[in-house]
């Protein structure tokens, strides 16, 4: 029951995850279109794995949530595969999305260190996500301190507070989890004003 | 000694479009001067533009001159964007 409140209560936040996501992908392939420089399409497979998982995660939880007023369903167990699937979805989209944009920056070679990724593989979803998500964060810094622009910072406070989303939910309290929902949202938000 | 600003190999590009889009049809002199590169740098990204279908290249009897394709117009319309966005990811600068 908790479950289905705490689903019901972070729903809205994915179609918006999904748009913002799915924006900034559709924008990155067509500058990759004409440009063919391969950092767009890191950008573009990265946002477009964003959007796919959490339009997954959405559709399949608002299904969860629209068969559990049907008690055969509910009692033969099919609501909670359709969670498990729809979640598992969303976690191997959001690893290898970041995974991808981590690419991206070791392909300039910023932080000569990709055995830090290597290591960080054997830990669970959240925790590779976040980890990737540092490994983003601290590009995203030195970027920052050598050129001094505001995007840069927009989108560095953007996939800061994504990290601090995926840091959250790894605390199992109902309002960390939404809360871990809500900064993330807000980080994606962030991320699309940088490159507005 | 007066260190110039970094530019990125899309703003070379940007450069270059620009420089021959302006001159109509550029020699490759002209977008040397223009773009403020070396020989070695000018034949490199022609090709590369070549490559990328944004500019064309025309024989004019032992000469050749280039001239921005439609795509080419376009990577000059959305470069400003294109600009945004990698600034936003820090990958102007790296």
């Amino acid at each position: 029951m908790l479950l289905l409140h705490l689903i019901r209560s972070e729903l809205p936040l994915y179609p918006i995850q999904t748009i913002v996501a799915f924006f900034i992908g559709y924008r990155a392939v067509r500058f990759y279109n004409l440009s063919k420089e391969k950092v767009f399409l890191h950008l573009n497979i990265a946002f477009l794995l964003l959007g796919a998982g959490s339009l997954t995660y959405f559709l399949g939880s608002s299904m969860a949530l629209l068969l559990t007023r049907y008690p055969k369903v509910l009692e033969s167990g099919f609501v909670v595969s359709l969670l498990e699937g729809a979640s598992l979805v969303l976690a191997v989209s959001e690893v290898l999305a970041y995974t991808s944009l981590a690419l991206g920056y070791m392909r300039r070679e910023v932080l000569a260190s990709p055995l830090l990724l290597i290591a960080c593989m054997m830990i669970t979803s959240n925790l590779i996500c976040l980890f990737l998500l540092i490994y983003i964060v601290m590009n995203l810094f030195i970027a920052y301190s050598k050129g001094k622009s505001r995007r840069t910072l927009t989108a560095l406070l953007g996939f800061a507070l994504m990290s601090l989303g995926h840091a959250f939910p790894m605390i199992p309290a109902f309002q960390l989890q939404l809360l871990g929902e809500l900064l993330r949202t807000s980080g994606l938000v962030l991320i699309l004003l940088s490159v507005r | 000694m007066i260190s110039l600003p970094y530019r990125s190999r899309l703003a070379i590009y940007a450069d270059m479009l620009r420089a021959i889009a302006e001159e109509g049809n550029a020699c490759p002199t002209r977008v040397l001067q223009r773009a403020n590169l070396s020989w070695d740098r000018l034949n490199r990204y022609l090709s590369d533009l070549k490559e990328r279908d944004l500019i064309e290249e025309i024989s004019k009897g032992d000469s050749k001159v280039y001239q921005v394709t439609e795509k080419g117009r376009r990577f000059l319309r959305e470069f400003d964007r294109m600009r945004r966005i990698l600034e936003a990811f820090g990958f102007n600068v790296i």
